[in-house]
């Protein structure tokens, strides 16, 4: 009886201790019954993970890391990637659906200081499903030896930054100040200039709005005149045929003004000639002075009409883009106007909606308060 | 009378050894007393282990040995390894507090060490101190009143007779204890944690830590800790001379020799495991 009873203390005891290590091999030694897939994610750098490390789906666990391999940079054809380091994971059926094409994979920490697992973002429902036949590319966990080198060089920079000459820094906070206190004034300035005189600057922009229509039906009549029979185009053809007929013209009127003074030449001679024998010395040479007058009228007159034909040469060619220019500049008046009268673009805006005076007065104000957020952001 | 003085002046004339030569002496004889030791107990261990597979059934035995070595440890276990779970999560929160504040982790590492280390550690420690002890002084006993040569007269093997029943039981009882221990610890570091950190026990339970890798090498120990304590004990026992005295030196040798055994095995254990699964 003695004998039995220590059989059973013995044997309740060691079945307590059989419970509690097969919970503990359930729970601690990873033992899972659900069906796993297998996954690849890519990395440069995994630091510190490990193989068994946990894999969880939107912060759930949901798989452990399988296997780690280095790869030292070989390329993958599949996604024509270098790979250097490609975990293996095994992740639990039933999260598979959930994997979309833009989802994430990290490399995260429990804690400050815990140990590292993978961490996925299975992406946005909208996204295609996910491509279990690739390997996906992971994100690098940060690298705090990195980071703190870029602090500690920043902190030199800065460092040095300030050991330069008190002047300099003094100069600078100098006009800093006097630039904020210029703003400052100037918000002061506007805000006293928009408050209380908020129907002025309506009955302002009304008759802004007012001269606008205005000018749009004065540009209206003003093409509708023009247009009216194609004057315009007359206008811009009578021109033309102007600057066309003109060099020819002046050919022809040169040639002309070349015969006169050969005639003018000749009848020169002959009247010399004729006073040579009838009068005397002193007639004589008054008529040599105005016949030598005469021909330095006549080269003179050669010389015009070389600059007129030279003229006439160089604006034919600048007359028709003048031309041209100014009826682009009268449609884009025209359409800049009507579209104003629409209430589009800054301008029209400014003119049609209530909405954006108010606005435009709240900004004031604020920047009048908050001077500072012309320099940076909160 | 002649003869008689040479051989006083003979006598007189042997010089005593110096002390380089009775230092020499000392280190060679406890040289050849460690190896004899050693020998003694390689051989204890060797039947102890061949008579585990071909000795002789007692019928009983083993059970007894069970009862003593486990059931009778249950209650001293339970409060030192209770006490050591609250000690080691007090001291984690306070110093966690001091350098982050951040407790959440605090269960996942616990587990991690208690699975891995303390519970196995610290367990066998407790258990050679009371059945290393237990065992030294019962075969020590038997040894000075000249039992065991009765034994021995009777064609029994001491070793198997004493030994193997112990060893046995302590095997099994041993992992049943430290397993037991495990769960003690966490508990009760939980409920430290949840009562003076005000941690989660559900945030304490954290197993993420903890793989098949840390429940192997756990496993491991308790096995080797638990082999390795009666056969100790039972060494120091069997070595036994010199009356009550040299009992009670038998049981101070057993428990020191038991700790030293599971701290050098813990040692040879952790290192493997180290290269086998984690480098």
């Amino acid at each position: 009886m003695e004998e039995r009873n220590l059989e059973i203390k013995v044997g309740i005891f060691v079945l307590v201790a059989a419970a509690l290590l097969t919970g503990f091999i359930f729970v601690m030694g990873g033992i899972s019954f659900e069906d796993r897939f297998e996954m690849y994610v890519d990395f440069n750098n995994p630091l510190w993970l490990s193989e068994g490390a946990t894999v969880k789906v939107s912060g759930v666990e949901a798989g452990k890391v399988e296997e780690i391999a280095f790869l030292g940079g070989q390329l993958d054809p599949k996604t024509n990637r270098r790979v250097y380091v490609r975990v293996k994971l095994l992740v639990n059926e039933k999260v598979r659906g959930a994997f979309r094409a833009d989802a994430e994979f990290y490399i995260a920490n429990q804690g400050l200081l815990g140990e590292q697992y993978v961490e996925i973002d299975p992406g946005t429902f909208e996204a295609p499903p996910f491509d279990f036949g690739k390997a996906a590319q992971g994100k690098d966990p940060p690298r705090l030896e990195k980071f703190l080198i870029q602090g500690y060089q920043m902190i030199n920079k800065i460092d040095r930054m300030l050991d330069a000459p008190d002047e300099d820094i003094d100069g600078l906070l100098v006009t800093v100040v006097q630039a904020m206190r210029s703003l400052d004034r100037g918000m002061s300035g506007i805000g006293n200039a928009l408050e209380g005189n908020e129907q002025d600057i309506k009955k302002l922009l009304e008759n802004l709005r007012k001269i606008t229509d205005e000018a749009l039906l004065a540009v209206h009549s003003a093409r509708k005149w023009l247009d009216e029979g194609g004057k315009v185009d007359l206008i811009l053809s009578d021109v033309r045929a102007v600057t066309q007929d003109l060099p020819r013209q002046a050919d022809q009127l040169i040639e002309r003004l070349d015969s006169t003074v050969a005639h003018a030449d000749q009848l020169i001679g002959q009247v010399q000639g004729v006073l040579a024998d009838t009068v005397g010395e002193d007639q004589r040479r008054q008529l040599r002075a105005m016949i030598a007058n005469l021909e330095s009228v006549s080269e003179r007159a050669v010389g015009v009409a070389d600059d007129v034909r030279t003229m006439v040469a160089e604006v034919r060619g600048d007359v028709e883009p003048v031309f041209d220019g100014v009826r682009q500049v009268m449609d884009s008046v025209q359409q800049i106007v009507r579209n104003i009268q629409r209430g589009e673009g800054t301008v029209g805006a400014l003119l049609a909606d209530e909405q954006i005076y108010d606005d435009l007065k709240e900004l004031i104000r604020d920047l009048k308060h908050n001077p500072w957020k012309f320099f940076w952001r909160e | 009378m002649a003869a008689g003085a040479r051989a006083a002046s003979g006598e007189g004339a042997r010089r005593e050894p110096g002390r380089v030569h009775r230092f020499v002496e000392g280190l060679g004889t406890s040289a050849v007393d460690g190896a004899r030791a050693a020998r003694l107990f390689y051989s204890i261990l060797i039947r102890t282990l061949y008579y585990s597979v071909r000795g002789r059934r007692e019928k009983g035995a083993v059970l007894r040995a069970m009862y003593q070595i486990g059931n009778r440890s249950l209650f001293f276990i339970t409060v030192v390894m209770g006490f050591i779970g609250m000690i080691m999560v007090y001291h984690s929160c306070t110093q966690v507090n001091r350098i982050t504040g951040d407790l959440h982790l605090v269960g996942a590492t616990f587990l991690q060490i208690v699975v891995r280390d303390f519970a196995a550690s610290i367990g066998a420690t407790m258990i050679a101190t009371r059945v290393g002890a237990g065992i030294a002084a019962e075969i020590g006993s038997m040894v000075v009143t000249d039992q065991v040569d009765a034994l021995r007269m009777c064609a029994a093997e001491p070793i198997d007779y004493l030994i193997v029943p112990r060893f046995k039981a302590s095997v099994v009882m041993t992992t049943v204890l430290i397993v037991w221990s495990m769960a003690v610890m966490t508990v009760i570091g939980m409920l430290t944690a949840w009562g003076m950190f005000d941690v989660n026990p559900r945030i304490f339970w954290n197993t993420s830590m903890v793989d098949y890798r840390d429940l192997t090498m756990g496993l491991t120990k308790c096995l080797a800790f638990g082999a390795a304590i009666p056969i100790v004990s039972g060494y120091c026992g069997l070595t036994t001379f010199g009356g009550a005295e040299g009992v009670g030196w038998a049981t101070t040798r057993a428990v020191v020799w038991s700790i030293f055994a599971t701290i050098l095995l813990n040692f040879v254990i952790s290192t493997v495991g180290f290269y086998v699964f984690w480098a």
